[in-house]
């Protein structure tokens, strides 16, 4: 090797440099192509002039384009350039017509307008619409301009007791619009003739719900409040389909007529009302009637005079009596009352007084109690103010004005009509209706399969049946599981003109397109551009797709926070492109093997040019080359293990210490560095130093637990003279380890430490009170320390260390005089201390990481920051934390092993000198 | 191998050893060991012994007491009613689960023993900064990476909900214990073997199959017997990574946890979920009773 370098060295070196420089420009280049090339959802922020923020999104009649809108904006865009078609500003060309019309628009600021389009037959109808519940239609002239027609209604706001319509959907069949909405706090439907909105609501009605009734032949029916809610509603072919929160469907006759009965159609609410409205003084239910009233107050003051009154242990007064019947009187005169209008004070009294009603009616009423009221008389007044009311509807039994529910006879029901379904055993978050299908789907979160139910089926189900038993699975789509969409179903959406499926659930970056021509389902990740500091919730706003499924658009929410910490919620329209990103991971890949090879040619042409320079450097890169050529085969195959190593190991290590000081959390999954912020709250917890405490004191244990205990199991098998009594222990030893360790866990866990456990059995048996072993703060720790009692299951290394000393160390041993006891500190120990290292290194790192005992064995109350790095990783899925905790336990573990190394080479050194 | 055993069986040196025993020899020593050994016998059997008891009583008998044998009369009746219960929680996921472990365990097996044949019989010039790479990583308790390893498992790789993602990241993290553990032992294997076989012409694969394997053949079924049940007993990566396909462990601690299966149910799921364990472990009983394993263990 000390040989001169040689010319052809040089040059070949030279060469070599020259080719690895090559191969890094070579790659540099790839790794910025394809990095350039990879596909990116392009986002859209808001449009208009003013740059507000989008609110809606809606698909044009053929697919083709979509539209977006802003508060006052609509923006039509070309489906797949997403380049703008024509603008309209929707809130000035509608204040331009009402001034054409010498209309005033006071009372009425067209604020946040809305869109929605429909295709009929015949027409398109673009419809806007705000929470006034405005109509505009919109038309399109031959010159492609959108302008507002003349047939808009104009809702005239006239007092401050206006109830704002709350639209929460439109859908229209033939010229018929059917709107949906909240007012109230009641959903109702409304129909209107597309072609002349100016005629106003032509019918309306409640969305009604149907359970079933304790009354025998008797079935509930309720109007549908906010609290329950409809998720989604659609027209087609007759019917009214609305989807229940929670899976339910509801069916309507489009005729909006709630039964046919008798000779003719029915409505229950208005029908119902005419029959008791028609009643004296019209109340309209028993506890409204003022005679009742009076009867019950003149009982009460009765009662009142022979012995105090009290309710929920306060004294009721005379007056307060009074009070109560009178302002019970007022409200059922005033007849509109509803429950949700009722003040707090009001509906105190009202309860108090329905109380006492009741507590007059019971006949499980106290005998003290019965002793103070003349029964006798109550029951008189109770059925008097009965059969002042009575109406006697042959459909319907009871009803309540107030909360709209109502007991009609089974057979008033008319299927056709009318049909209302429960969810069943599905986890349902949402469904679509598809007119080309003639079927529902709907994705069940218990499995993550897309279920349909054709129409044909719903309409045959009986009353009140499970979505379930209709609904058929279709295996081959899966829609991944445990999956919700956002509130109000927006994550989910059906584009016909492929014949296509959208699901996007709350909070996930996937996107799920059903191709149900294919019955397949593409679970992709939408790579949402962070235009912010992080993408917050991904409230979903609207999908929609154009006519071959080329391009998704998406509109969802981005959460910004400001400095201030303050969130601001911003939508976002991002245009996606299945085929595109058919290719992503492949383009993905390459480029970080790209990436790779560029950083590691760069390094080798480094050192290559640096090695130029000099002779001696020239010789080692010549010896190197010839070193590698000749192990070329262990090169490649080290390749594969590195990189294992690499993606498994290093790369999660690495990740985890940076992320410790970043937030990053499944809600906001993005690096925010945040100052420190997750080691500054893990010293300030106060949780901290016990579960520190904690931990030591495991590792002590452990250590103790898992060197002192079974080398003197070893000591003494070794000690046994009979050996094949050894060998049988030995054997026997290993049986225990049949129970897999979580069961064994368990064991103690439920078998031992359990309420019911050996211990408490014990305990019990002699007299004792039982004890919560692992929840009480006094024996937690040690019930923890003493699981796995009696700690020798390791002897067998130190067994077989002891086995494998050579023979003459004893008899030598022996001749020097050391008795049994001296022999095992002086010759076996000793000679044992490279299992005993191993042992001791080993449990060292299982027991800082071990966080199974405190998990499995549910002992809430010992921490450990084991425990905790799991909690928050799980749990709380806070992973900055967790990955804090995780490099602070990495840190003290790394600490400690290395000191140890350094302690043991120090002996050894000490042992050599 | 076997004939430092044979050494202390049968010790040369000492002919007299049956007339003159030694002090710890006696039997006034020699009952108060065998009474220790036994008490600790007694008391590693107690987890055993209260799953095997109870799996064969009823629920009433195991409430009442947990340590009573079960009544003879009622055993039919409870192990019919304890293993079909066990059975309809677990019985899903028990092939999958052993075969799981199994193909986890040939893999994690044959990548440590490359691994470690390459780093201990191959000469080449960054020998000691590859095993330095390998080395430190058993500084990095394997906890800490999982924030970053289960979304790239999971989003990265598409491999959510999948046993392939499940053994792939388990075999790509274990490959140091491996390689650690055989590179110990290659290390010891007479070095005139090898060179003889090279000097015969022999290539790697024949190195590899004819000496090195065979040679350390007890202490690579010793770390398949361990890899195996290791994944088999694995609940912190499957809890993490998989979701409707499962583990044994996973779903055990599920219906334990939720109260769905208990008392003599709960024992009987343990006793089926220990079948493939006492495969491993009759392995483990056959080749290190003798404890010789551990001769050669160091760190």
């Amino acid at each position: 090797m000390s040989l001169k370098v040689t010319e052809q060295d040089r040059r070949r070196v030279r060469g070599t440099t020259l080719v690895f420089c090559v191969i890094f420009i070579v790659c540099a280049i790839l790794a910025a192509v394809f990095a350039i090339i990879t596909p990116r959802t392009q986002d859209i922020k808001a449009i208009g002039a003013n740059n507000e923020n989008i609110t809606g999104l809606v698909e044009t009649h053929d697919g083709s384009t979509y539209i977006i809108q802003s508060a006052n904006w609509i923006s039509e865009r070309d489906s797949f350039t997403g380049e703008e078609i024509l603008t309209l500003n929707i809130t000035q060309a509608i204040k331009d017509k009402l001034a054409a019309h010498g209309e005033s628009v006071a009372n009425n600021s067209f604020t946040q307008m809305r869109m929605s389009v429909f295709e009929t037959d015949t027409n398109k109808y673009f419809i806007a619409y705000d929470v006034n519940g405005n109509l505009f239609k919109l038309e399109r002239n031959d010159n492609g301009q959108i302008s507002v027609t003349d047939d808009y209604l104009l809702i005239k706001v006239v007092n401050e007791a206006f109830v704002p319509k709350n639209i929460k959907g439109m859908e229209a069949i033939g010229n018929k619009l059917y709107v949906l909405l909240l007012e109230n706090n009641f959903f109702y439907v409304e129909e209107y003739n597309l072609d002349n909105l100016a005629q106003g609501a032509l019918k309306r009605k409640f969305v009604w719900d149907i359970s079933p009734s304790p009354e025998e032949g008797y079935i509930k029916i309720e109007a549908v409040k906010s609290a329950t809610g409809v998720l989604s509603f659609y027209a087609h072919d007759g019917r009214l389909f609305f989807v229940k929160k929670g899976g339910g469907i509801i069916m309507m006759s489009t005729d909006l007529i709630d039964t046919r009965y008798g000779d003719g159609s029915m409505d229950f609410f208005a029908d119902a009302k005419a029959a008791f409205d028609s009643v004296d003084k019209g109340l309209y239910n028993k506890f409204y009637n003022e005679e009742y009233i009076d009867t019950v107050v003149s009982k009460l003051l009765e009662t009142a005079d022979k012995k105090q009154l009290s309710k929920g242990g306060q004294p009721i007064s005379k007056d307060e009596i009074i009070a109560i019947g009178e302002a019970y009187k007022a409200q059922s005169i005033s007849k509109k009352v509803t429950i949700a209008n009722v003040s707090a004070s009001d509906a105190d009294n009202w309860f108090v007084l329905q109380d006492f009603i009741d507590v007059f009616k019971s006949s499980e009423i106290s005998d003290s109690t019965r002793s103070r009221v003349n029964q006798d008389a109550v029951t008189n007044a109770t059925a008097a103010a009965d059969g002042a009311t009575k109406v006697e509807l042959e459909w319907c039994k009871e009803y309540d004005a107030n909360v709209m529910s109502m007991l009609v006879k089974e057979e008033c029901l008319d299927k056709d009509c009318y049909n209302s379904l429960i969810p069943g055993e599905s986890t349902i978050n949402g469904m679509i209706y598809s007119r080309d299908n003639r079927a529902m789907y709907y994705s069940n979160a218990s499995d993550g399969y897309l279920y349909v139910v054709s129409r044909e089926d719903l309409e045959a189900a009986e009353i009140y049946s499970k979505v379930s038993t209709v609904a058929k699975r279709i295996d081959a789509i899966h829609c991944g599981k445990g999956q919700t969409f956002s509130d109000f179903g927006n994550g989910l959406s059906y584009n016909r003109f492929a014949n296509t499926l959208y699901l996007k659930f709350a909070n996930e970056r996937r996107l799920v397109i059903v191709d149900i021509n294919n019955a397949k389902s593409d679970i992709k990740n939408m790579d949402y551009k962070v235009v912010s500091s992080y993408i917050g919730a991904f409230d979903m706003y609207g999908i929609s797709g154009d006519k071959d499924n080329s391009v998704t658009h998406v509109l969802h929410q981005v959460t910004k926070v400001d400095k201030k910490g303050v969130d601001h919620n911003y939508l976002y329209l991002c245009s996606y492109e299945p085929e595109r990103f058919e290719n992503k991971n492949v383009i993905t890949v390459l480029f970080v093997i790209f990436l790779i090879l560029a950083v590691v040619t760069f390094f080798i042409s480094l050192w290559l040019l640096l090695s130029l320079r000099t002779d001696k450097g020239i010789k080692k890169v010549v010896f190197i080359a010839k070193d590698t050529k000749k192990n070329k085969f262990v090169y490649l195959a080290l390749t594969f293990f590195v990189a294992m190593l690499m993606l498994f190991c290093y790369y999660e290590a690495v990740g985890a210490i940076a992320m410790s000081f970043f937030d990053y959390t499944r809600e906001k999954p993005a690096w925010i560095w945040n100052n420190f912020a997750n080691y500054v709250k893990i010293f300030n917890d106060q949780y901290f130093l016990p579960s520190i405490i904690n931990m030591l004191f495991f590792l002590v244990s452990d250590i103790v637990l898992s060197i002192v205990p079974p080398i003197i199991f070893a000591i003494l098998l070794i000690l046994i003279r009979n050996k094949t009594t050894s060998n049988w222990v030995r054997s026997l030893m290993f049986i225990p380890g049949i129970i897999p360790s979580i069961a064994s866990m368990l064991i103690w866990r439920v078998g031992i430490y359990g309420d019911e456990g050996l211990l408490n059995q014990l305990i019990m048996a002699c007299g004792g009170q039982p004890v919560n072993w692992l929840l009480n703060k006094d024996y937690a720790r040690w019930s923890l320390i003493m699981m796995g009692f009696p700690f020798v299951g390791g002897y067998l290394i130190f067994y077989g260390g002891m086995m494998n000393i050579p023979n003459e160390y004893h008899e030598a041993g022996r001749l020097e005089g050391l008795g049994t006891v001296k022999r095992f500190l002086k010759i076996d120990i000793p000679l044992i201390m490279p299992q005993i290292k191993y042992i001791f290194v080993t449990t060292f790192i299982a027991s800082v990481q071990n966080f199974a005992r405190t998990h499995i064995l549910k002992s809430t109350v010992v921490t450990t920051p084991v425990q905790t790095m799991y909690t928050m990783m799980t749990e709380q899925a806070n992973y900055g934390m967790s990955s804090a905790y995780a490099t602070l336990i990495f840190i003290f573990l790394f600490v400690a092993i290395v000191t140890n190394f350094k302690m043991q080479k120090q002996d050894a050194m000490g042992a050599d000198l | 191998m076997e004939n430092k055993n044979l050494k202390i069986a049968t010790p040369t040196v000492q002919p007299k050893e049956h007339t003159l025993l030694m002090p710890h020899e006696k039997t006034g020593v020699q009952v108060p060991i065998l009474v220790f050994i036994f008490i600790c016998l007694a008391f590693s059997f107690l987890p055993l012994f209260l799953t095997v008891v109870n799996a064969l009583k009823t629920d009433v008998q195991v409430q009442t007491n947990a340590f009573a044998f079960p009544k003879i009369s009622l055993i039919g009746e409870a192990v019919a009613h304890n293993f079909s219960t066990a059975w309809a929680a677990i019985g899903k996921y028990y092939f999958k689960t052993i075969l799981v472990a199994l193909v986890g365990a040939i893999g994690e097996t044959i990548i440590g023993a490359l691994l470690a044949y390459i780093l201990s019989f191959k000469d080449f010039y960054f020998k000691d900064f590859v095993f330095l790479l390998f080395i430190s990583v058993l500084l990095v308790p394997s906890i800490i990476g999982y924030p970053i390893l289960v979304p790239l498992v999971r989003d990265t790789f598409g491999l959510n909900d999948n046993y392939a993602g499940y053994l792939i990241a388990m075999i790509g993290g274990s490959q140091v214990m491996g390689m650690f553990l055989f590179k110990t032992f290659f290390s010891q294997q007479p070095k005139s073997l090898y060179e003889s076989a090279a000097l015969d012409g022999a290539n790697d694969l024949v190195i590899l199959t004819k000496i090195t394997v065979p040679l350390a053949l007890p202490i690579i079924l010793y770390y398949f017997v361990g890899c195996f049940s290791g994944i088999y007993n694995e609940y912190l990566w499957a809890s993490l990574i998989l979701n409707e396909n499962q583990t044994l462990t996973n779903i055990m601690y599920a219906v334990v946890d939720s109260g769905a299966i208990k008392y003599g149910s709960m024992y009987a799921m343990y006793l089926i979920a220990s079948v493939p364990l006492i495969i491993t472990v009759a392995i483990s009983m056959k080749y290190f009773k003798s404890g010789e394993f551990a001769a050669g263990l160091k760190l």
